[in-house]
């Protein structure tokens, strides 16, 4: 089904307008305010979560597992509703709740400064400038909260469809103006949209699930979800609480396969072609093992696909299997995501390699999700969800079909949109060797430092009455000269023992 | 044991001592890295412990610290936590505080006690201003984990008070998003370097001021507090060492120890609960407040303020070193157990995934 999601640039205009806008399409309506309210009913402390991000607390470990659970029950709400019907919702950024959903008109409301602030002059009786600085402030606390809780550092209001000025437009011209606009191509569902909708679905259900049972809501999980395979995944501190989540998740209808993994952190892995035997897929594993990160395979299919070609979901036996495992219930009868169906894609050859690789991970405890992506740059950096901790991109073998020089340009332009959402390095399979692996050329680097350190410290302690002389000045050049070498010596040593211990600390799998 | 000095002032390093003091910033290091400060508050008193005069260790200590906030700083530049401008707002009165700090401790270091030697009433004074501030944060922290409600974060309200007062001019900080008067940044950054260089932790003061006071985001406070820490070490260096108070030698045992400590310190923030980490810190800090407290007597006995006899001053002595070593070694332990059981805990699950996939 269609969703509209209409961003308020000033409330009560903007209600006006969505609300319009639904009824001329004979959409459903959703507010901002309705969500708050199921959240309530859910047991979410959303008043305090709002207050705490506006006055810019700190977040309690409570109220991020609060603002996980606000998360996933506003995109489980969002996802039913535009399951069930077309909707228009309307509120704060709502598509920023369902990334990946590529189909979503995001449209944002504005209404000149000067009319909002006559507005709330009128509504409220303040004076202009108390007005003034009362529509700032909501601005502002608005902003905040679409930030802290999607984890946008840059403008959260860039990247709308249309920005319609109300004071321009009457919302009854613009209304009626906007439903032809939602008759385009783009903006309408498709089965690949469907499935990414159901994926989300799934996930929120599941992260709901686990917040809502008294075993496992005092942990914080990461959830994805692909065609009813769940991949949850747990920090190492909160390892007593998740080895209880596949109870939980079982029970959950829909799934029918479960990936648990410990990690820290996520590995990012884009490629089209995944080879379980390559060296890549070794370095890959032993960045994983050393920072405690699952890894998260993206494959890139050529940007024509359908999703749905690739993707069938599972069925009621499946979930039965589910029901039936033990304790880490993961379905992996020949390693690959969902295993139980044949299907056209398990002929081919990538395929069955990808579901491999996935299975390798999985069968070394540190497999994150797998997803398949179209090789477009757009909907990649829209899947890509930013509140997962990353601790590495890994992007290798992209754009295969191109030529070299094509190929080489939209790496580096992917490399780039993707360091533009990830706040974690973004690097090519020859970086990340190095980054992992101990080559001759690191072993002599580090018997060179280890060199340098030893020298100077049986240096200094053989000359220990000269050095203490010569940092105890008493002409105005000497001390100039003392300090001078102490702002030298300091940081140099500072800097080739730094590097000396991290390069001991690779060595035993520990950096 | 009383240490023998080189040049009147710096103790006589052998094997023994050396080993202490690299154990002296591996156990900072591992504190430090563990608790996200600069680990200043157990290297100061363990050096002082050591023999080493107060003036010399806090010298030592600052010094130190610039190479260490160097690197932190560098990473967390890389990740965006480092508000350059408000960085350099509070430099400019903390340089003041360093230079303040620095010649009352060097000062004091001169002033003789009742024997004609110097050093007693810069460590009485160092020693008072580590016990008075520590005791507070400690408190404070303990108090924290005892009393915290888990729906309530930090409180704002001073923030929100300072804000309301419109001390002109204020200055906009757009990479913390917050507005601080152009005063209030005065005085917090006098307040960090006098401390920083008083007792060598201006960053107890520091953070939680940018985070209560000025309102800024956790990781930005600690990022920009390591930005800070950079040039208010350098500074706090270059006033310390014209004056003959640094030991280039301990500098080195210490990051010996320190820098190796620090990976293990930061990795063990991976594995425990954050109220388990405000404890563990609360704890050793209290410990380490109390070991300072014990030897005050000492400082007030060298100084011919009360009298007791010889054998007192050295056990006072030894206590306060044992509880120094109680504070540092139970919190590695806390921390290295906390590691170990929750890396066999990870393997074990690991295990049992890989076996549940492969079966």
């Amino acid at each position: 089904m269609q969703l509209v999601s209409v961003s308020r640039g000033e409330q009560e205009r903007g209600k006006d307008f969505a609300r319009t806008l639904a009824k001329k399409l004979a959409f459903e309506c959703l507010s901002q305010e309705e969500v708050a309210e199921l959240a309530i009913g859910e047991g979410i402390a959303v008043g305090k979560l709002e207050t705490s991000v506006v006055k810019k607390r700190l977040l309690t470990e409570r109220q991020v597992l609060e603002k996980e659970h606000y998360l996933a029950f506003f995109t489980k709400v969002l996802c039913e509703r535009a399951r069930a019907s077309n909707l228009v919702f309307h509120g704060r950024a709502g598509h920023l709740a369902v990334p990946g959903l590529m189909h979503v008109l995001r449209i944002r409301t504005q209404i000149e400064a000067a009319t909002h602030v006559e507005g709330v002059m009128q509504r409220l009786g303040l004076d202009r400038v108390r007005a003034r600085e009362y529509v700032e402030k909501v601005d502002e606390d608005i902003t905040r909260w679409v930030r802290t809780m999607y984890n946008i550092s840059g403008d959260p209001w860039a990247g709308y469809d249309l920005a319609v000025n109300l004071d321009r437009v009457e919302v009854g011209g613009s209304t009626t103006a906007l439903c032809s606009f939602t008759q385009l191509p783009e903006f309408q569902a498709t089965p690949a949209t469907d499935k990414v909708l159901d994926n989300l679905l799934l996930a929120a259900r599941v992260r709901i699930a686990l917040a809502r049972d008294e075993r496992t809501w005092t942990a914080s999980f990461s959830v994805r979800a692909d065609a009813g395979h769940v991949t949850v995944s747990y920090l190492p501190r909160d390892m007593a609480v998740g080895v209880r989540a596949p109870d939980i998740v079982q029970q959950v209808a829909g799934v029918s396969g479960l990936t648990c993994s410990v990690a820290s952190s996520n590995i990012l892995w884009v490629q089209e072609r995944f080879r379980a035997e390559g060296s890549t897929f070794e370095a890959v594993v032993k960045a994983a093992n050393n920072w405690q990160s699952a890894v998260e395979l993206m494959k890139l299919v050529p940007a024509t696909s359908e999703l749905s070609d690739l993707d069938d979901g599972g069925d009621g036996a499946a979930s039965d299997a589910v029901k039936a495992a033990p304790l880490f219930t993961v379905r992996q009868v020949d390693g690959g995501i969902e295993a139980d169906v044949e299907r056209p894609s398990d002929r081919n050859e990538d395929e069955r390699d990808f579901r491999k690789m996935f299975g390798e991970l999985n069968a070394r405890g540190i497999a994150g999700s797998a997803s398949r992506m179209p090789a477009d740059m757009k909907r990649i950096r829209a899947a890509v969800n930013r509140s997962t901790p990353y601790s590495l991109v890994v992007v290798d073998e992209v754009f295969l079909d191109h030529a070299h020089a094509a190929r080489t340009r939209m790496t580096r332009e992917l490399v780039g949109r993707l360091s533009d959402v990830i706040r974690a390095p973004v690097v090519s399979a020859d970086d990340l060797h190095q980054l992992v692996s101990t080559s001759r050329a690191d072993t002599v680097r580090m018997v060179v430092l280890a060199a340098v350190v030893v020298g100077v410290t049986v240096g200094v302690f053989s000359h220990q009455r000269e050095i203490l002389e010569f940092f105890s000045p008493a002409s105005a050049l000497a001390k100039a000269i003392a300090a001078a070498t102490l702002l030298v010596i300091v940081p140099l040593f500072a800097v080739v023992y730094g590097s000396l211990t991290t390069s001991i600390l690779k060595r035993f799998h520990l950096e | 044991m009383t240490p023998t000095f080189f040049l009147g002032e710096f103790i006589v390093l052998d094997l023994g001592t050396a080993l202490q003091v690299v154990l002296l910033g591996f156990i900072g290091g591992v504190l430090s890295g563990f608790i996200g400060s600069g680990g200043a508050f157990f290297m100061t008193p363990g050096m002082m412990n050591l023999g080493v005069p107060g003036v010399i260790a806090v010298g030592t200590n600052i010094t130190h610290k610039f190479g260490k906030a160097l690197m932190g700083s560098r990473k967390h530049g890389e990740l965006g936590n480092v508000d350059k401008k408000l960085g350099l707002f509070l430099l400019a009165t903390s340089f003041v505080g360093i230079r303040l700090a620095v010649w009352i401790n060097s000062t004091l270091f001169g002033v003789a006690d009742s024997h004609g030697a110097k050093g007693a009433a810069a460590d009485l004074y160092i020693s008072l201003v580590f016990v008075f501030i520590l005791s507070a944060v400690a408190i404070s922290m303990l108090r924290d984990v005892a009393t915290s409600r888990d729906d309530e974060g930090p409180s704002r309200k001073i923030a929100e008070a300072l804000g309301r007062m419109r001390l002109f001019p204020v200055i906009e900080f757009p990479v913390s998003d917050v507005r601080v008067s152009l005063w209030v940044l005065g005085l917090v950054g006098l307040a960090t370097g006098y401390l920083a260089g008083t007792i060598g932790v201006g960053g107890f003061i520091g953070v939680p001021a940018m985070i209560y006071i000025f309102g800024v985001p956790t990781a930005v406070a600690a990022g920009t507090e390591l930005f800070l820490a950079m040039f208010m070490g350098a500074f706090g260096a270059l006033n310390y060492v014209v004056e003959g108070f640094v030991d280039l030698r301990m500098v080195l045992l210490l990051y010996l120890g320190s820098l190796l400590g620090l990976y293990v310190g930061v990795y063990g923030t991976k594995f425990v609960k954050e109220v388990v980490i405000r404890l563990v810190t609360g704890v050793v800090i209290l410990l380490c407040v109390a070991s300072r407290g014990i030897a005050i007597p000492v400082y007030l006995r060298q100084l011919g303020f009360v009298e007791f006899s010889e054998n007192w001053a050295k056990w006072l002595n030894l206590l306060s070193k044992g509880m120094l070593f109680i504070a540092g070694t139970a919190g590695v332990t806390v921390i290295l157990f906390n590691v170990v059981k929750a890396f066999r805990r990870q393997a074990l699950i690991r295990r049992q995934l890989a076996e549940t996939a492969g079966g």
